[in-house]
């Protein structure tokens, strides 16, 4: 199964997320700020980091640079929510290490498409179009 | 004492007294002279007529004398003498014989005591005379009286060789007469020569009065120019050498008041500046001021010369050569009065160093306008502040509900709701819809209002206007599927680069194939690119070409001002705010391009973007490339939903 970490402030915003990913057999684990995104991406060790950008104590850019600084963290896919869809955001999540951005509201079949794209394949039911046996 | 001084001085001023002086000194010591010859003369001739008379006289009562001296005769001896002694000038008469015993002697008692003795060396039987003085002046004649000769009785000649003396006769003859008529010739010259002096005195000095009088008069003139006044003329009615002397003077003034700026002129000026006006030594000290520094500085002008002009300066010092430095003035009252000091050295016509001139302009009034200048700016400019961080706030505010919306139904149609249920599917697609447009209308409000608060900049860049071109036909082909539209795009490869910002030219240009899929049911949207070059450079044109309802000639110049949707029915019918068009119009005049539009209505419509296409093909300098805003710019990447 595949395991999202989704980094957001808004509750409403969280909510609606996960479920639609859960509907869609994700496993959709929350932080409500940067910081606890952090922690959360070291304890839980998720396949995929969903990160809003706009996120208290530690924003989304900073939370995205110490993630990709981290040799421990470094390999986990880290995808920007950009709130406001401005090409400034965008161009600096992707400066500050993630590996791809998704505008909000999001569109859930271009935001799924990224990260199968980026997880190598995983699917929400968790199965592998080609099983590597990382992770089961 | 003081008379003589007084003299002195009158003396030594007036060349007129000199001139006199001198005249009359010169003319005086020659009249005296020739007085002194000429009485001289008169004196020796006097002498001699005298003598000659008296000879005559003598050599008269010799001969008559013969006789008588010969025979012995007393009586009749002395009865000649005594009728010669008649005559009133004679004043002794006496004969000695040659043995020098007196024969017979008479004198005028009254006025000689006695006979005096003969002159000293003179030789008693030549005849001869000299002049004597016994109480009075007279002269002494000699005459010898001769024997006659052998045939005549009386002989004038006298021949002592051949004749024997008798005795000798002495004459003493007065010259009271000779003296008085001396005096009176004396007198009479030394009248006519003082008439004469004071004749020749007045003449002297009318002469002088007359050639002195212009002089006195260039004198006046000459104090009057030296005093500045330049607009006088001295008076040129001769042609001698003073009217020569007025002409050269009269000449030389003229120069003066064209080469010189009058004394009184400069004063005129420094009186009408408004600028206070400080001349010091070298020193430093202040030497004079203009009445605006008194009034400005509420000083009165005394209390200011002499004193170091440095002492006025609040603050800072004085460099000796600036031009306009702001520094601050201090008031007698205390009061600080902002200047703009301009200082210069003082040169004097050798070029020396003499001084400094300070002219300082009064701030005060123009301070209070820029500090009120800057009070209003400073209002404006957080008034400004306040409303980016209001509509950030608002954008941000408004996006997240409305993400929250638009997400909640779409997750109600994607995983909660059946097929079964058409109705409740459609209304959940319109409020989908209404979010995405109320979205729309609020990232175009937001984009205009950075535009018109001039923060939106360029951030020019080589762009590849193909890519461009296939992210726009991406995002938009569900729409084109949706108005059953053709999609076509051309951009050959000569022409598919751009100097431009990447995200503005993606927007402007989404902007325009959108706005043509949706005013086009069925038809056909053409994007072609091509390279056109005119006078002003070469660019790069992508044309939006659609088959669609068209736009009227009316409509055409107000289609790229701000909420100017063509009519407000296409509002409800096209949805959207008209803002998409004056923004994607402002983008392109940013990047230094712009966007044309011609259309027909029924026909179609089409739209040209035109930006640089390189770095130096468009306008001359690059907006963007200045960098006036540094910050974080906010661009925004919208679907379709905008317009």
């Amino acid at each position: 199964m595949c395991r999202i970490l989704l980094v957001e402030d808004n509750e409403l915003n969280r909510d609606m997320l996960r479920r639609r990913l859960s509907h869609r057999g994700y496993e959709v684990l929350l932080a409500a700020n940067g910081r606890q995104g952090i922690e959360m991406t070291r304890s839980q060790r998720p396949d995929i980091v969903l990160m809003d950008l706009s996120l208290p104590e530690i924003d989304g850019w900073q939370a995205a640079r110490i993630l990709k600084s981290d040799a421990g963290t470094r390999g986990i896919p880290v995808v920007a929510l950009t709130a406001n869809a401005m090409l400034g955001d965008r161009e600096k999540a992707l400066e500050a290490g993630c590996d791809d951005y998704a505008t909000k509201p999001v569109d859930l079949p271009l935001l799924l498409e990224i990260v199968e794209r980026l997880t190598g394949g995983l699917r929400g039911d968790g199965r592998r179009p080609v099983p590597t046996g990382e992770r089961t | 004492m003081n008379l003589i001084k007084k003299l002195e001085n009158r003396f030594s001023t007036s060349l007129l007294l000199r001139s006199l002086t001198a005249t009359i000194a010169v003319l005086t010591v020659s009249a005296l002279l020739l007085l002194s010859v000429f009485l001289l003369v008169q004196d020796r001739a006097l002498e001699r007529q005298l003598e000659l008379r008296g000879e005559s006289m003598a050599q008269f009562l010799a001969n008559e004398l013969q006789f008588a001296l010969l025979v012995g005769d007393q009586g009749e001896t002395r009865r000649l003498l005594e009728a010669s002694a008649a005559n009133e000038d004679v004043l002794f008469l006496e004969i000695v014989n040659p043995a020098g015993q007196r024969v017979c002697a008479l004198a005028r008692p009254d006025r000689m005591r006695g006979i005096p003795a003969p002159a000293p060396g003179a030789v008693p039987d030549t005849p001869g005379a000299s002049v004597r003085d016994a109480g009075e002046r007279f002269l002494e004649i000699r005459m010898p009286v001769m024997a006659p000769a052998g045939d005549r009785l009386l002989d004038w000649e006298p021949a002592r060789g051949n004749r024997s003396i008798l005795g000798i006769l002495r004459m003493g003859i007065s010259m009271r007469k000779q003296r008085r008529l001396f005096r009176q010739m004396l007198l009479g010259g030394v009248g006519v020569i003082l008439f004469g002096l004071a004749l020749m005195c007045g003449a002297q000095y009318w002469g002088l009065l007359r050639t002195l009088r212009p002089l006195v008069t260039l004198v006046g003139f000459t104090r009057l120019v030296g005093a500045g006044d330049l607009r006088h003329r001295a008076p040129v009615d001769r042609a001698d050498e003073i009217g020569q002397l007025a002409a050269a003077f009269n000449y030389m003034v003229e120069r003066l008041g064209e080469t010189l700026v009058s004394k009184d002129y400069v004063d005129n000026v420094l009186r009408s500046m408004g600028e206070s006006l400080i001349v010091t030594d070298r020193a430093g000290r202040i030497q004079r001021v203009n009445p605006r520094t008194v009034e400005l500085l509420g000083y009165a002008e005394a209390e200011l010369l002499g004193r170091p002009a440095l002492s006025l300066v609040a603050e800072g010092e004085a460099p000796p050569a600036t031009a306009g430095i702001e520094r601050i003035y201090r008031a007698r009252d205390g009061r600080l009065i902002p200047v703009l000091l301009s200082s210069a050295g003082l040169r004097g016509e050798a070029g020396a160093a003499e001084g400094y001139v300070w002219l300082a302009q009064d701030m005060s009034e123009l301070k209070r306008t820029q500090e009120e200048l800057e009070r209003a700016r400073d209002a404006a400019e957080q008034a400004n502040r306040a409303k980016s961080v209001f509509l950030a706030n608002m954008s941000h505010e408004l996006r997240t509900p409305l993400n929250a919306i638009i997400g909640y139904s779409q997750m109600l149609r994607e995983d909660c709701i059946g097929p079964d249920q058409p109705e409740i599917l459609s209304d959940l697609e319109r409020i989908e819809r209404s979010g995405h447009l109320l979205l729309g209308i609020i990232n175009d409000i937001l984009d205009l209002s950075k535009i018109e608060a001039g923060r939106e900049t360029v951030k020019a860049e080589n762009v590849d206007v193909g890519e461009v071109l296939r992210d726009v036909a991406s995002a938009l082909q569900p729409l084109a599927r949706q108005q059953g539209n053709v999609l076509e795009i051309d951009c050959p490869e000569h022409a598919r680069m751009a100097y431009a910002d990447l995200s503005k030219l993606r927007q402007s240009v989404l902007n325009l194939v959108n706005n043509a899929l949706k005013f086009t049911e069925g038809g056909r949207v053409s994007v072609a690119v091509n390279r056109r070059r005119n006078g002003e450079g070469e660019w790069t044109e992508v044309q939006v070409s659609d088959t669609g309802i068209g736009i009227g000639q009316e409509h055409l110049g107000k289609l790229f001002q701000p909420f100017s949707q063509v009519d407000s029915s296409a509002t409800r019918k096209y949805n959207g705010t008209g803002l998409g068009l004056a923004i994607s119009k402002k983008f392109c005049q940013m990047m230094g391009g712009d966007i044309t539009v011609e259309s027909e209505p029924g026909r179609g419509s089409r739209f040209s973007i035109r930006v640089p296409a390189g770095r130096d093909a468009g306008r001359p300098s690059w907006p963007g490339d200045v960098g006036q805003d540094s910050g974080p710019v906010e661009r925004s990447q919208r679907s379709i939903d905008g317009v």
